[in-house]
């Protein structure tokens, strides 16, 4: 399936339809300020999608996570150093229920920290540990 | 001589210790405040060897005492305690929740609503900092049945990272927002720092992600660019008819200009420490010299340690007394004071402590696992030339008034 970029696409969860956009500018890696993702276009929707439906969105941003059948986590971008990154940061910014995303490196900057809930809320589904859960906090880097 | 244990079993997420109490934050957002002195003897009093408890656990200064070098000298009565130390590290000391809460002197929600990403104790303040800012709570107060006041005071709704406090100050990193300076008291004033509110300054603009003292300067030290000296001196004032000594900032002095291409730095008081991925570089930093433009006088090379087995990227670091701590990210190592040992402890750590500005606990090292906290106390600092060390702190009688202690 073929997904276009920056245009809309319509997602379903149970009690309401919201928009996901792939942007461009997060898929080349040319923009030497922007993590880009290493992941399709599917596979990102498909993080969304998660995401939404696990309850992993706030009102304007949102967090996400691509787990593999082995439990373990996958590598979803590069950070600008090209370091590998497996937290998407989602967002909403007009609250115009038309979201977009990106990796997140919050090692680097104060917003692509996760919340505290959402944190909270993958070391209680195990799909992370205390340990990688502090160490986010304290924005150290961790093998997720 | 191997560091002694005491281990504690639980569910934890942070810890501090000052002034004979131990705060416990557990990851369901309660905090305990246990009576420190009389859990340790109590649990341990037919088990271990009280001296050594009161040594290694209760106060940690008690060998570091003028007149206590003297005794040393006498080879047989060192030999005695080194083999009351040698006997206690062979012994488990293990205390579950159970023990534990016979001396808890309070437990109580979290007083800010969120786990805290740091803390710090200073002048029986609690310093918190969590998404939504920094808090202080009072401790210690004889008006209150908590251990720590229920009612948290914002200070500050920057976003930050971590906390150190000294000067009457606090230290603070904000990862990309930079390094700033939260005075508490009315009597700052920094010309040439950019001045957020009444007692904030920011004093660099590039990414912290820990900040330490280093006498009246700030070392900065950062997991994604350059760590950097924000260097400090002190300037004489003709006030009236009295002289003031008024801390002013000098200038940034990023870590490449003390040596070129390092990973990861790290620096507290007169040390620096700069790592590659086989070798470790310190520095001596000589506060005295801030002023002088030759920058060679200001960082003297020490030596170069070489670590021979690869834990993978240093995540982080800090300098106690004992030694100087490295995390690696499956890993702790402690590189000891006395140069011949390096600790490892292979497993990877959710948060660990060191107290080097308190007065009783500046030998602990606190190490938050999984399951337990583990709080190590290593002994080999008192034996030591204090002049000659290069991995770790120096010690000295007179240090407390360049490195106010705290607790």
């Amino acid at each position: 399936m073929c997904i276009p970029e920056d245009t809309p696409i319509p997602i379903q969860l149970t009690n309401k339809t919201i928009h996901y956009k792939i942007v461009t500018v997060h898929r080349r890696a040319g923009n030497q300020n922007k993590c880009i993702w290493t992941i399709t276009p599917k596979e990102e929707v498909d993080c969304f999608q998660f995401s939404a439906s696990n309850d992993w969105l706030d009102e304007k941003q949102g967090w996400g996570l691509k787990s593999n059948k082995n439990g373990s986590l996958d590598q979803i971008g590069l950070s600008t150093q090209k370091k590998p990154l497996k937290i998407a940061k989602f967002v909403d910014t007009n609250l115009t229920c038309e979201w977009h995303g990106y990796p997140a490196d919050y090692c680097k900057n104060s917003q692509d920290v996760p919340s505290c809930k959402v944190l909270e809320k993958w070391k209680k589904n195990n799909l992370i540990s205390k340990t990688n859960f502090s160490k986010i906090r304290q924005r150290k880097p961790c093998n997720l | 001589m191997q560091p002694l244990k005491i281990i504690i079993q639980g569910d934890f997420w942070d810890c501090q210790i000052y002034r004979g109490r131990l705060y416990l934050w557990y990851t369901d957002g309660s905090v305990g405040v246990y009576n420190w002195d009389s859990l340790v003897k109590e649990t341990f009093k037919n088990k271990v060897d009280q001296l050594v408890l009161q040594c290694a656990f209760i106060e940690g200064d008690l060998l570091y005492k003028e007149g206590i070098a003297l005794i040393f000298k006498d080879l047989e009565i060192k030999n005695v305690l080194l083999e009351k130390f040698k006997k206690t590290f062979e012994k488990e000391l293990l205390i579950d929740l159970e023990q534990l809460k016979n001396f808890e002197y309070s437990k109580q929600d979290n007083p800010v609503a969120e786990l805290p990403t740091d803390t710090c104790i200073y002048n029986n303040t609690l310093f918190t900092i969590t998404d939504l800012g920094i808090y202080s709570s009072s401790i210690h107060s004889r008006k209150t049945k908590y251990g720590i006041s229920t009612r948290a005071n914002r200070l500050w709704d920057c976003p930050l990272i971590s906390v150190k406090a000294a000067h009457n100050s606090l230290a603070l990193a904000g990862g990309d927002q930079g390094v700033f300076e939260l005075h508490l008291d009315d009597y700052n004033d920094f010309p040439n720092l950019k001045k957020i509110d009444k007692k904030i300054y920011q004093v660099s603009e590039a990414h912290s992600s820990l900040v330490n003292w280093s006498f009246a300067s700030l070392y900065s030290s950062s997991y994604i660019e350059t760590s950097f000296l924000a260097a400090f001196g002190w300037e004489q004032e003709q006030k009236t008819e009295r002289k003031e000594h008024k801390r002013r900032f000098k200038k940034i002095i990023p870590d490449s200009k003390i040596l070129k291409n390092s990973d990861f730095s790290w620096g507290s008081q007169e040390k620096i420490y700069l790592a590659n991925s086989n070798t470790i570089n310190v520095f001596k930093y000589v506060q005295s010299n801030v002023n002088l433009k030759d920058e060679n006088q200001t960082f003297q090379f020490l030596e170069t340690i070489p670590l021979t087995e690869s834990k993978g990227e240093i995540i982080s670091g800090g300098i106690a007394y004992f030694g100087v701590i490295i995390e690696f990210n499956d890993a702790l190592s402690v590189l000891s004071s006395n140069g011949d040992s390096l600790f490892t402890f292979p497993e990877a750590v959710a948060r660990w402590r060191i107290y080097p500005r308190s007065k009783r606990y500046e030998n602990h090292l606190h190490v938050i696992y999984e399951d337990r906290l583990v709080i190590y106390s290593f002994n080999h600092d008192y034996f030591i030339k204090q002049e000659s060390k290069t991995r770790g702190i120096k010690y000295s009688q007179s240090s407390s008034q360049l490195f106010p202690k705290t607790n």
